[in-house]
């Protein structure tokens, strides 16, 4: 009986003792392996006396051990049709940024140092939109079992190991069975509560997790932002090459 | 009117197609108030419109511009001009462009010294740098392993010998010290070498370039740093730059002048920003003054206000143009 009793209180503990960056792995894991993605987006700007902007952009993305790298196409609004911005993410150092401004026909180096600007006057920051990867925080205290809305979720702190990070802390819920991001809150350099952002409409595809909208609201401005996905494909056999500097001016 | 109809008969006609496509269609409003006695005040109207179709056939693409403008009031410019018409084949390690285009050569933001392809559109606008005619020629670009680029290019030049210029270009990316991007060009036009570099440290972009004309020994050369302070006031960004222009001759513009700037991106969903610059002439100790509005109305509208001033006249700019 002793020896069930022990088996049993260990079974629980180890449950309940999964560590922060055994969860952070697990959940980015689900998202690994797409190896190239092509989607379209929609981004729904939407201010605090409820008025919508709608902005529309086609993008690819090449998984890369040391960071992604993804080209993003502006659609609308109808004046900046056409501008590209080409990024090649890093993990340890700053990422490599270019924008192409076709109706200069220029292609100009952005410095992408701090992330934490404004992407396309919405309330995400580049950050937001850049591989999150686990390597990319460290991890403060332990593990939470939360409920909200009648659903259990695993409570996370991480920290942004970059010191140009537009924060200071965020806490993640994950779902307790798949380990699939529910929500993260943001809070900024003052530690005060600056974004929530609920994941939403999550897609298996081909054995891999794509996330098929976040919605971002932030309590300092009461705006908030919609970014959604369509027509999304991975393990296109996209290469290095689609992602150099001569493919902004196609 | 016939420059309006030429333009929406093209416009419908290739909503009927699959055309990737896109143009405006605007009017811009300047007011010159001279401060010189023999020259008149003067307004002028204009209606400015342009469009671009481009047709991808898997490594090909077909690429044209039309741009056209007319005096409202005085009818003193008026063209239709098929400003860009080129073909290009893409390979793996190659492409070769074929027909009348627009390179933009240079890194600095008051005025490019090496944006040497082009002529500038002087009839569109004379203060307006980015104004420049397509050039008809030929490129043909090398890609190396590491995404570097050989080019060789041959152009109509009227000004050149035989009516023809030839440029070899390098051009790369490195990411070791430091983020850069440099070219480098020999030019067969008055035997000239040019070259332009930009340069990331933390959140400033360095940035340069030099121009030396053999035939004449003279050089122009620019250096210049843009420092940009992000999340001022919300969501706003604060670029700041300063530049310096010198040159040997002193026919050429910029000669020896020194331009501070200020951008004020606001982020915001009318993409809106605003710059204000200030140019010291230093060889004859004057000054020119700028201040450009941009922002959108209504999604489709884009709009600019602007002001320039210097020792002999200031414009007034309002520009409005719907984009589809």
């Amino acid at each position: 009986m002793n020896k069930i009793l022990s088996t049993l209180t260990l079974g629980a503990i180890s449950l309940f003792a999964i560590g922060n960056i055994e969860l952070a792995k697990k959940s980015d894991a689900l998202s690994d392996g797409f190896q190239s993605s092509t989607s379209n987006m929609t981004m729904t700007l939407i201010n605090s006396a409820k008025q919508k902007t709608i902005r529309q952009m086609s993008s690819k993305t090449l998984e890369g051990q040391n960071g992604d790298m993804s080209l993003m196409v502006f659609l609308t609004p109808a004046d900046v049709k056409g501008t590209k911005m080409l990024t090649h993410e890093h993990i340890n150092k700053d990422d490599d940024q270019w924008m192409y401004l076709p109706a200069l026909k220029r292609v100009k180096r952005i410095a992408s140092r701090n992330k934490s600007g404004s992407f396309m006057g919405s309330e995400f920051s580049y950050e937001d939109t850049s591989n999150n990867s686990w390597e990319k925080y460290t991890y403060k205290g332990a593990v939470q079992e939360v409920s909200i809305e009648g659903k259990r979720y695993f409570k996370g702190t991480r920290i942004p190991k970059d010191k140009n990070s537009g924060y200071s802390k965020q806490i993640t819920y994950s779902d307790v069975n798949t380990y699939l991001i529910y929500k993260i809150e943001y809070y900024d350099r003052k530690n005060e509560l600056l974004k929530t952002a609920i994941f939403k409409k999550w897609n298996k595809l081909d054995g891999v997790y794509l996330m098929g909208e976040i919605v971002m609201t932030n309590h300092q401005n009461s705006k908030k932002t919609i970014l959604s996905w369509t027509n999304q494909k991975i393990k296109l056999n996209l290469k290095k090459k689609d992602f150099s500097k001569r493919k902004l001016k196609r | 009117m016939r420059y309006l109809l030429s333009i929406l008969f093209i416009s419908s006609t290739l909503i009927a197609s699959e055309l990737e496509y896109k143009g405006n269609i605007g009017i811009d409003i300047k007011k010159y108030n001279y401060n010189i006695s023999f020259l008149k005040q003067k307004t002028q109207k204009t209606i400015e419109a342009n469009i671009e179709l481009k047709k991808t056939y898997e490594e090909v693409v077909l690429f044209t511009k039309i741009e056209s403008i007319k005096d409202i009031d005085k009818s003193t410019r008026k063209y239709l001009k098929l400003n860009e018409f080129y073909l290009k084949y893409e390979a793996d390690n190659y492409d070769i462009k074929i027909g009348r285009d627009i390179k933009y050569w240079g890194a600095m933001e008051l005025y490019n010294i090496t944006d040497i392809y082009n002529k500038k559109n002087t009839q569109y606008n004379e203060n307006d740098k980015d104004a420049k005619l397509g050039t008809d020629g030929f490129t043909y670009n090398y890609y190396l392993q590491n995404e570097d680029s050989i080019s060789v290019i041959i152009s109509k030049n009227k000004d050149a010998k035989n009516n023809i210029s030839s440029f070899l270009k390098y051009s790369g990316s490195r990411d070791d010290i430091a983020s850069r991007d440099f070219s480098y060009i020999l030019s067969s036009f008055d035997e000239s070498f040019l070259m332009f570099h930009t340069l990331i440290i933390k959140d400033s972009i360095y940035k340069v370039e030099y121009l030396y004309l053999n035939k004449t020994k003279t050089y122009k050369t620019a250096i210049g740093i843009e420092h940009t302070l992000y999340g001022i006031n919300d969501k706003k960004d604060l670029s700041i730059m300063l530049e310096y222009y010198k040159s040997n001759n002193k026919n050429t513009i910029y000669q020896n002048n020194i331009f501070l700037g200020s951008r004020l991106t606001f982020n915001d969903t009318k993409s809106s920003d605003l710059t204000i610059g200030l140019i010291k002439d230093n060889s004859k100790d004057e000054y020119s003054k700028s201040i450009e509005f941009n922002t959108r109305i209504y999604d489709e509208f884009k709009t600019k206000l602007s002001y320039i001033s210097n020792e002999n006249v200031s414009i007034y700019n309002i520009n409005i143009a719907y984009h589809f």
